[in-house]
């Protein structure tokens, strides 16, 4: 039945498993059967990191047989449904409902819908509730986690902040529970306990109109506050020596070599470089032999540095010069992502890439001086068209440009400072000597809709409304016309649900279970995504987006308070002051800012 | 320069693994072997490979072939390629060829297992029709065309049905369509479900390449 299954879908590889470095064990010899479950394709979820480092992670345990489960595309799922197949795990081919544990990956608040679908599919109760004894436990992580309300309806517990650690001690938990044949409750009771675990049926938030006013601890075991746990030691944390190497293309179809957590910048409308502070480096030798290992294991033929901000690696010219002999000699390339373009970077990349010239990338966020010093963006104009002058002269013709529009405290003169910069670059483009027949460069300028984040020095502020998305996105196509510069921009109301989300709390569990009923799934995919739907299953429920877009009041409880990221609110809130005013915060290397990630023993804070 | 012919098997869930991905399994599989690989020019460097004939996703292949050439002789490559292929696939043999005879394709060797096998003398009739006129998907789209010269033999063996079809550049021919011309010109027979397997690719004299 599975074959004819197959036979009758696009892309069957993302259903077989079986890949090179998948793991099989005999279940039979296991005590532990746990599922990672992405809430996307097969493609996307096979390009996340995270979630192939715990995978092969799990699976270094005898007791433990880690598998995978994906969210079927449409075909996949209408044919499972005809043939009343319950969602299953690539490996075994088991039923999701067989499995012991199922852990899911929460990196966007538009796969939420996916979660709710997969367990439908796998004929899970959707709600912890309803999961009586004989039901997998179902816990959840990955950076949305951070803020869990939205979801603490469907998860059992979250895992907050990196998982090396703490999912170990939580399976150690778990052997023990499951041979004392105690209730589900007692585990839950066992997990609340562990640090960086939070068990949301051991809270109940108590609401007044739009406010959360307060949070009421149901159990003793249950801590005030879930900090994040991080791995202190890079070089002595887990990373998998062998790989899964996937049949099909997926999006990231390459080794991602991770050589830092963190970001020393401090942008504020950035949540990862909040919520992974402090930075932590591996060291170049650990990465060398990584490296080296990974190439040899699985086969790739192209490797990626994988960072928030590659250029502020430490050691990056040094170990770079050591990767690419190594990879030069082996025939493999280096991809280097969200590298800073300077001459540095230039010359790296003319030995990377010695023929090719590729398009290069470029965030200076926003238009305007003012508005860069209100993120946080350390960069000037200068900067930017120095960069541009290097790269044209380096022989590079297209050039993508990032910004967002609809931050705090802009102006439409803010607004229409995007298009003015892009068009100074396109400028720099001709102030240079012509060669003949050369051709023209190309300027993208790609315009996102800023989205506040919990955790951030932007969390209390108001989301534009798609309607001032809509006016600022015709001031970025009317301010200027030039042949050489295309502005994109996205689907505004996309992005005004995704800030519904990230900011929520726990009463919109009945709007996404309510979604999902109307048919809403893959809600980030552009042929799915449906407002309209969106807007009835909020109708119904009774609840009003703006309660979530709007700006929040400092002496108010944030509902995603219950989750201590190790960043202070003290200083998100004199962050947010120093926004106001226009204020630079220097970076960890220059000066420690005091955010409170110094209370870990690791990192920049401490170098 | 050192050319080596590889024999492989490709069974299970593997034959969902499409030509372009799997040729992107085998360079990969190369590269873990750690092989003396030759590689090609260029920006992106990869082995140098080439395939007997693409097998269709979703057919399993008992014999299929492919050429690697290596810049070291390497007596040892079947036993160092075999495990570090994925799930369903298997190395038969690997052999020093000088020249391949890949161009000598002509004919491929199949057997079908449908839900239902046509009786003998369906079959018959069905093979005594001078003409079978079908639809045939080619890269242009679909045309009608006569398949019944490209089919060679169709007999049923040990409960299967064998097949074998024009194969390669000149003419070509899908079981998958001569299933459903059986269905569509023999009177009240629907094979359903197939499941099909290419034994070998073979040259015009059925000498297997
Ligand atoms: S404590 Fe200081 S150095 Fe450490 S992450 Fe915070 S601001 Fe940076």
């Amino acid at each position: 039945m599975f074959e004819k299954i197959l036979n009758a879908v696009q892309k069957p590889t993302r259903y077989i498993g079986g890949e090179y470095g998948a793991v099989y064990k005999n279940p039979a010899e296991v005590k532990i059967r746990f599922c990672m479950c992405f809430p996307d394709l097969y493609e996307v979820g096979m390009s996340h990191l995270g979630m192939r480092i715990l995978y092969h992670l799990k699976n270094t345990r005898e007791d433990t047989w880690c598998e995978r489960a994906f969210m079927p595309w449409d075909d996949m799922a209408a044919e499972m449904e005809k043939h009343n197949m319950p969602l299953f795990a690539l490996e075994s081919r088991d039923p999701l409902g067989d499995f012991d544990m199922l852990g899911f990956s929460l990196q966007y608040e538009m796969s939420y819908t996916n979660v709710l679908e997969m367990l439908r599919l796998a004929r899970i109760p959707l709600r912890s509730a309803d999961r009586t004894e004989g039901f997998p436990f179902v816990c959840a992580g990955g950076s949305c986690a951070m803020n869990p309300e939205p979801m603490a309806d469907f998860i059992d517990f979250f895992i907050i902040g990196e998982g090396e650690e703490v999912n170990m001690e939580i399976l150690d938990a778990y052997g023990e529970w499951k041979d004392s044949g105690k209730p589900k409750a007692a585990f839950l009771e066992t997990v609340a306990g562990i640090a960086g675990v939070y068990v949301p049926s051991f809270y109940e938030p108590v609401f007044d109109g739009d406010r959360q006013t307060a949070v009421r601890r149901l159990h003793p075991a249950a801590p005030e506050k879930v900090k994040k746990r991080i791995v202190e030691d890079m070089d002595k944390c887990y990373f998998p020596e062998t790989q899964i190497v996937p049949y099909g293309e997926i999006v990231h179809d390459r080794i991602s070599l991770e050589m830092f957590r963190g970001c020393i910048r401090g942008c504020r409308f950035c949540q990862a470089g909040m919520i992974y502070r402090p930075v932590r480096e591996r060291s170049p030798e650990r990465l060398l032999e990584l490296a080296e290992k990974l190439i040899a294991q699985t086969g790739y033929e192209e490797i990626s540095l994988l960072s928030l901000s590659t250029s502020d690696y430490s050691c990056l010219a040094p170990f770079t010069e050591k990767l690419l002999d190594m990879t030069e000699e082996k025939k493999i390339s280096l991809a280097l992502p969200s590298l800073r373009i300077d001459n540095f970077s230039m010359e790296l990349m003319q030995r990377i890439q010695k023929v090719r010239k590729t398009g290069l990338t470029f965030a200076p966020e926003a238009g305007t001086q003012r508005m860069r010093d209100v993120i946080n963006k350390g960069i000037t104009e200068e900067n930017v068209l120095e960069s541009a002058r290097i790269a044209f002269a380096g022989g590079y013709k297209n050039i993508k440009l990032y910004f967002m529009i609809g931050l705090p405290y802009e102006t439409d003169e803010d607004v229409a400072g995007i298009p003015l910069l892009a068009k100074k670059v396109v400028d720099v483009a001709y102030e240079l000597p012509k060669q003949k027949g050369e051709k023209p460069v190309q300027i993208t300028a790609s315009v996102s809709s800023f989205v506040p984040k919990p955790h951030t020095p932007f969390q209390w502020e108001a989301q534009n409304t798609a309607a001032q998305l809509r006016d600022k996105q015709r001031i970025l196509c009317e301010t200027v016309r030039s042949k050489r510069l295309t502005i994109n921009y996205h689907e505004s109301k996309l992005s005004v649900l995704e800030g519904v989300f990230a900011r929520g709390d726990r009463r919109l569990g009945a709007v996404l279970e309510k979604a999902v009923g109307l048919g809403c799934r893959f809600d980030g995919w552009s042929e799915h995504f449906d407002f309209n739907r969106w807007q009835k299953a909020f109708a119904d429920c009774g609840v009003e987006m703006e309660r979530y877009t709007r700006a929040r009041e400092t002496d108010e409880l944030l509902p995603w308070e219950v989750i201590d990221c190790g960043v202070s609110r003290t200083f998100l809130l004199r962050e947010r002051d120093r926004a106001q005013k226009g204020e630079v915060t220097p970076n960890c290397r220059e000066k420690c800012s005091g955010c409170g990630a110094a209370a870990w023993k690791a990192g920049v804070c401490h170098a | 320069m050192h050319k080596y012919i590889v024999r492989y098997s490709k069974r299970g869930d593997a034959k969902f693994v499409s030509h372009l991905d799997f040729l992107r399994l085998i360079q990969r599989a190369m590269r873990r072997a750690e092989l003396p690989l030759k590689f090609s020019e260029g920006f992106n460097p990869h082995p140098c490979l080439s395939f007997a004939h693409p097998l269709g996703v979703g057919i399993t292949g008992e014999r299929e072939l492919f050429e690697v050439e290596l810049t070291a002789p390497c007596p040892a490559l079947a036993a160092q390629l075999a495990p570090k292929m994925p799930r369903g696939i298997e190395i038969v043999e690997a052999v020093p060829c000088e020249k391949n005879r890949f161009s000598a394709v002509s004919r491929a060797e199949y057997t079908v297992l449908p839900e239902t096998l046509p009786t003998a003398d369906q079959l018959d009739a069905f093979m005594k029709k001078t003409e079978i006129l079908t639809e045939k998907k080619t890269k242009s789209g679909v045309k009608t065309a006569d398949i019944r010269p490209d089919i060679f033999d169709a007999r049923i063996e040990d409960g299967t049905l064998f097949l074998r079809l024009a194969t390669g550049s000149q003419a070509n021919l899908k079981p998958s369509t001569v299933m459903d011309a059986m269905g569509e010109h023999i009177p009240g027979y629907t094979p359903g479900f197939c499941r099909y397997t290419r034994l070998r690719l073979t040259d015009a004299e059925n000498k297997e390449i």
